[in-house]
């Protein structure tokens, strides 16, 4: 072929593709967030953060609600987790925000976004709509994440708590036939499960949230708190709080605890190092249950309530969901779909799939998550603590808070530092962000 | 008489072979060392590659196993649909082509025409402003991509493929590589043609874009391996699915516990990298020949 026929041809089809996509272009894909509304029906902009399988259920039941009901239409869009915040605050102040945000797993980081002035207040619009759903119906403790100055800006939709899970039939080899209730009883269980190179028990160590998450539950049950009550202080390097890290490492240092992090890029619990035998016991949540009883049975899997200092603690960690300020029609529809979302039936399903656990006191009667928790056992000991658990506090700091005490937190763990150092020299850091 | 007629006559009887004999092993040794290194070297590069591939067609469970088994006890080959379940994986390889071969398109053309006219064409400032974008080349793209978004969000192209695009066509780096090619290309053959007349269009679609086939060709295969890599900037400029790249759509497959998706992410990223690898070996000789410099 001759260069200027294949040159010619070249420039045909480059200007061929130009022409498609920029054809393409225009007619697809509407360059805001908001498309208006199609058909009569309000169209509803959700941002949501579920990946994988998850991502599939919601499609599913958003398609159910559109079914349901025509005066909304929900469109679902999935957003990335990293820089979620920065997106949405970007998205915020041009005027191209989504209308409802569902499954933010991130509910400290909502306080930038509520100073946008654009995320709207749920207070009065609880107890209304066509999906009954009152402040009562959800624990205490959920509720606060999404409280900032006394106003409620969201609702907790997915609850998380942890608790202890164990290896069943290693506690049978060592003798010991009933679970530990306090730290104590875990300690001299763990000695007698430390043998031929395994170890008794996995306590979290590692950057990031999770040691600080399961560390909090160790300060409140012996009595301490995280902060002050006007949250300017902080108050987790007291008597307390030293008391409750030194339960661990005193564990580290007898030998019975897993020495190093078993967590990596993809899970925070450890969860493979146990279905492998490096230790049997370690501090798990509900949606860890079927990794473990893929891995080693789900005859051998038991849990048992998080131990005791003084007092039963707990902490819960909630994914929140919003509305921001649209037309009073499309600011109607978020709130439709989220008190829908929220119902017993709808969170029974939702929870099933997922993993998380009820943030609705009513979904305890569905049936279907009766029948799921009738065949999960397991899952009660999870749900029952979600009656005392508490949440952590909902300041636009806590995520610098959380960081410098999770550096902290891992050079005790790793022996690096006693203790008392470690929680001195964090709560310094911690107090150095309040004081800004 | 006799020699000449000897010589004569053709050779119609085949050389006597030497025997073959082995090269002692003092001699063998560099040949051996040579290839032990560079097995060693091929595992060490090829060995994430084959990683991920044997990852992807393992059961979630076995993919985060510790102690980790190498080939799957089951091989899943489901795990490449359930991606096509998850997400429209069809429209983000859509997207990512569309965009990696524009862009691609834009930079070769755009930067050569721009080479050429630094290297060849003399007009006033034509040095303080080459100086000028090689100091721009310093400037991270973290940096910038704050005003940038804005400037897109009030031109209405994000969530476009002209906002994917466009501002990936300057390419400095281009700039310079074939600005570098120009100069050092000898000039007989471009005077000859001006003095025969010929303008600046024709003399640069006439003798130099030909000439600097070879280059083209290998900035074009760099210029698309960085575009359809290009995560960050197609990351931050996207916020609706329809418009999604492959990159993009692999964070939909990743998760922070429990129902690990490691292994459909491993698919993912299979299917990801699988377009590169075979650009990259349709033409790696000119890869290889740009980045050694033998290009002149």
């Amino acid at each position: 072929m001759k260069k200027a026929t294949l040159a010619r041809r070249g420039l045909a089809l480059g200007a061929l593709v130009t022409v498609a996509v920029t054809l393409a272009a225009c007619s697809g894909g509407s360059v805001t967030g908001n498309a208006g509304s199609s058909d009569g029906k309000t169209t509803i902009t959700m941002w949501n953060q579920a990946t994988g399988d998850t991502a599939t259920k919601l499609t599913e039941m958003v398609d159910a609600f559109n079914q349901s009901q025509s005066t909304y239409e929900v469109k679902s869009q999935f957003i990335a987790p990293e820089g979620f915040t920065a997106r949405l605050v970007q998205a915020l102040t041009s005027n191209q925000a989504p209308n409802l945000v569902i499954g933010d797993q991130n509910p400290s980081s909502l306080g930038e976004a509520i100073a946008t002035g654009k995320i709207v207040s749920l207070d009065d619009k609880l107890g209304t709509g066509d999906y009954p759903l009152a402040a009562e119906d959800i624990p205490p403790g959920m509720l606060a994440s999404g409280v900032f100055d006394g106003t409620t800006y969201a609702l907790p939709t997915d609850g998380g708590d942890y608790a202890v899970i164990y290896n069943k039939k290693k506690f049978a080899e060592a003798g010991i036939t009933s679970t530990p209730t306090t730290w104590d009883e875990l300690a001299a269980d763990a000695k007698k499960l430390t043998k031929d190179g395994a170890y008794g028990v996995y306590l979290p160590i590692g950057s990031g949230e999770w040691p600080v998450f399961t560390y909090q539950s160790m300060l409140w049950s012996a009595g301490g708190e995280f902060l002050s009550e006007d949250n300017k202080k902080v108050e987790f390097d007291s008597p307390a709080g030293v008391t409750a890290l030194k339960t661990w490492t005193d564990m580290i240092d007898a030998g019975v605890a897993y020495p190093s992090t078993a967590a990596d890029s993809n899970q925070n619990q450890g969860w493979p190092a146990f279905n492998a035998g490096q230790f049997a016991m370690f501090i798990g949540g509900a949606y860890n249950l079927k990794s473990v009883q893929d891995g080693i049975g789900a005859e051998n899997v038991g849990v048992f309530t998080f131990p005791k200092i003084t007092t039963p603690a707990m902490n819960t960690g909630t994914d929140v969901s919003y509305v921001t300020e649209g037309t009073d029609e499309q600011e109607a529809g978020s709130y439709a779909f989220l008190s829908w979302f929220m119902q017993p039936d709808q969170q029974a399903e939702w929870d099933i799939a997922s993993g998380y656990l009820p943030t609705n006191l009513k979904t305890q009667d569905s049936d279907a998550w009766k029948a799921h928790v009738a065949e999960n056992p397991l899952l009660s000991v999870f749900v029952d603590q979600l009656a005392y658990a508490k949440s952590r506090p909902s300041i636009s700091s806590y995520s610098e808070i959380s960081a410098a005490l999770g550096a902290e937190l891992e050079k005790a763990m790793l022996r690096q530092k006693s203790p008392e150092d470690a929680l001195r020299d964090a709560a310094t850091a911690g107090q150095a962000v309040l004081d800004r | 008489m006799t020699l000449s007629l000897e010589r004569s006559l053709p050779r119609t009887v085949a050389p006597i072979p030497e025997p073959r004999r082995r090269k002692p092993l003092a001699a063998r040794v560099p040949g051996i060392l040579r290839h032990a290194v560079l097995i060693v070297a091929t595992v060490l590069f090829f060995g994430p590659f084959v990683w991920m591939v044997l990852v992807s067609f393992k059961s979630a469970q076995e993919a985060l196993a510790v102690p980790p088994t190498f080939l799957p006890t089951e091989w899943h080959f489901d795990n490449y649909s359930r991606l096509f379940q998850i997400a429209p994986f069809g429209r983000f390889y859509l997207n990512t082509v569309v965009v990696a071969v524009l862009s691609t398109l834009g930079q070769v053309v755009t930067s050569l025409m721009a080479g050429y006219a630094f290297a060849r064409l003399k007009f006033r400032g034509r040095n303080v402003v080459f100086v000028v974008l090689l100091a721009a080349l310093m400037v991270p793209f973290e940096v910038v991509f704050t005003p940038l978004i804005s400037l897109l969000s009030s031109l209405g192209w994000l969530n476009s493929y002209q906002g994917l695009i466009v501002p990936n066509i300057p390419s400095i780096l281009g700039v310079f590589l074939f600005r570098q090619f120009f100069s050092n290309f000898p000039s007989e053959i471009e005077d000859a043609t001006r003095i025969d007349g010929a303008s600046v269009w024709q003399r640069f679609r006439l003798i130099m874009a030909p000439m600097a086939t070879p280059m083209i060709g290998s900035f074009a295969i760099l210029s698309f391996v960085y575009n359809w890599n290009n995560f960050f900037f197609q990351f931050i400029a996207v916020n609706q699915t329809d418009f999604f790249t492959v990159q993009i759509g692999l964070t939909l497959l990743q998760s922070q516990e429990g129902a690990s998706n490691f292994n459909l992410l491993m698919a993912g990223s299979t299917l990801a990298v699988i377009p590169v690898l075979v650009v990259f070996l349709l033409f790696q000789n000119q890869i290889v020949k740009a980045i050694s410099g033998g290009l002149r």
